[in-house]
């Protein structure tokens, strides 16, 4: 029986956050991506309600349910994504010299965008404050979704846009894999061979077995094989789209396909490090256990990374060579072309994942939990900061604007209810 | 009485049972959504849309689940709690009856 209306809300709505506002999606301004989904539904031969939340963090969500399948976009992801974009674009022009200037503030003030999300007023408050004290650039930046966007070029937008929603509609597809634990394979090599690999590239301090045990205890690789499936899907998806519709090469859809992923699958690990923080920090003996959340979170994006680079090298041999019969031969021509995408901002990709633990590790040391005499102290301290700065509360309400609370949002109460309902429920 | 929503969110196993057991005391339907985001993270959300004396007479199944530590959210309308406790339960089906059920969130 098809899902009223009124069903369909009370789904979106028990899906999202308290709070979060949320509509049908419409497109507005975003043609591309109406076109993009409905193309890749009819592609995967699967249904989807398409629906758009804000005031809320920024997820993408697919919701499944008999009777209808529900893709909710998050308004502020697309243009975190091409914030992450144009850092990236932004130091590759201006050298490593420009890191240390442009990434900590970067950083620090979506940390603070999600911990405000995640509605930890204490360490949103934190986060901001250090942002605004390593910013170079007195201007905040720019909280307006069209400007933001308009920013980059139209290929990487459509990847960056689309690839979220494809990897959603992924998860609709049946999974196909026999063999449902890390040793599975995906596209000929073994999840334990990439987990083996970091390892080593790593190198351990507690040395490669124990970390292997502790990877097959805690990660699901029913879980993980099937946002390795949706990354795959999306993968093609998106490159072929692109190349399609905007007439780029097979060769720079990939590579804008795959920034598009590296982009998504940073924010995310950020936001889950901001989850965890929200969970452990200040509480003794926590951190081990942030550490190893963050380890593993960290350890299964690269497995993903790994095998949607596998992917990469097939899909440009399927479509560069295709007179040609698919042998390991004809497949390893193009893993250098791949590998060299990757290669192109391994420099920036580890800096900004140092830069992003090293912040994490200072908030668990720095924000005292909300219940001790200290944590009210702290949150205090820094709301009356927060009160005699103009930059700082400017910072803070442009947060609230881009994540898409009401422009009438006083950034200071908000916080302020925000630490009384932690006390207890809400 | 008044039409609640309680949203419950749990693992698989927890959502189905809870719907089979409210089912069989109340005979309610309880909708079980499958929720997924990009980095891997998927929950079971139970939803049931009832009176508020059915919801009382399911509260003694949502302290079962609690107890057992399985819920990680639950919502009475616009009011939740992340990984309650009994007590923070109580106090939220309390605080929900009392509030001004036009309320904006």
């Amino acid at each position: 029986l098809p899902v009223s209306p009124r069903e369909l809300e009370l789904r979106v709505r028990a899906a999202l956050p308290v709070g979060a506002e949320f509509a049908r999606e419409n497109f507005a301004g975003d043609p591309l991506v109406r076109e993009f989904c409905e193309w890749a539904k009819s592609e995967l031969e699967v249904e989807a309600e398409i629906f758009v939340a804000w005031a809320c963090p920024p997820d993408v969500l697919i919701v499944s349910a008999p009777g209808a399948n529900i893709l909710i976009r998050s308004e502020r992801f697309d243009t975190l994504l091409v914030e992450y974009i144009r850092l990236k674009n932004a130091v590759s022009h201006q050298g490593r010299a420009a890191t240390k200037l442009l990434l900590p503030p970067a950083v620090l003030r979506w940390m603070a965008e999600f911990l405000l999300g995640y509605r930890w007023p204490q360490g949103a408050l934190y986060a901001a404050r250090r942002a605004l004290d390593l910013r170079d650039d007195p201007r905040p930046p720019n909280p307006f979704r069209d400007e933001i966007l308009a920013s980059i070029d139209k290929a990487q937008r459509a990847a960056a846009q689309c690839f979220c929603l494809a990897h959603e509609l992924g998860h609709l597809m049946p999974s196909h894999h026999d063999e449902i634990s890390l040793d599975a394979r995906v596209d000929g090599l073994s999840l334990s061979r990439y987990i083996i690999r970091e390892l080593e590239e790593a190198g351990t301090t507690y040395g490669a077995e124990p970390m292997m045990k502790l990877a097959r205890d805690r990660i699901d690789a029913s879980v993980l094989l099937r946002e390795i499936d949706a990354d795959l899907i999306a993968l093609e998806l998106v490159a072929v789209f692109v190349t399609n519709k905007l007439g780029v090469p097979a060769e720079d859809a990939l590579r804008v396909s795959l920034s598009a992923c590296e982009a998504q699958s940073f924010l995310y690990a950020m936001k889950h490090a901001c989850l965890l923080l929200k969970r452990h920090s200040g509480r003794a003996r926590s951190h081990e256990e942030f550490m190893t959340g963050d380890w593993i979170s960290g350890m299964q994006i690269s497995v993903r990374a790994g095998c949607l680079l596998r992917r990469a090298g097939i899909l440009l041999s399927r479509w560069r060579a295709r007179d040609q019969e698919q042998t390991a031969a004809t497949i390893n021509r193009f893993v250098p072309v791949v590998d060299a995408m990757f290669m192109e901002s391994m420099e920036f990709r580890a800096d900004l994942q140092t830069v992003a633990f090293q912040e994490a590790e200072n908030l668990f040391c720095s924000v005292p939990t909300h219940d001790a005499d200290e944590g009210r102290a702290f949150f205090s301290s820094l709301l009356d900061q927060a009160r005699q700065n103009s930059d700082f509360r400017l910072d803070l309400f442009y947060m609230l604007v881009a994540m898409g609370f009401p422009g009438g949002t006083d950034p200071l109460k908000w916080l302020e209810y925000l630490f009384k309902m932690q006390q207890g429920v809400r | 009485v008044r039409l609640v929503e309680v949203m419950l969110e749990t693992d698989e196993a927890t959502s189905n049972q809870f719907r089979a057991d409210l089912s069989t005391i109340t005979r309610e339907e309880v909708l079980v959504q499958k929720r997924e985001n990009l980095n891997g993270m998927v929950d079971f959300i139970a939803i049931l849309q009832a009176a508020s004396p059915i919801v009382v007479a399911a509260l003694p199944l949502i302290m079962e689940r609690v107890r057992q530590k399985k819920v990680r959210r639950l919502r009475f309308g616009d009011f939740e709690v992340e990984n309650p406790s009994e007590d923070q339960v109580r106090i939220l089906w309390e605080r929900y009856l009392a509030a001004n059920p036009d309320r904006k969130a």
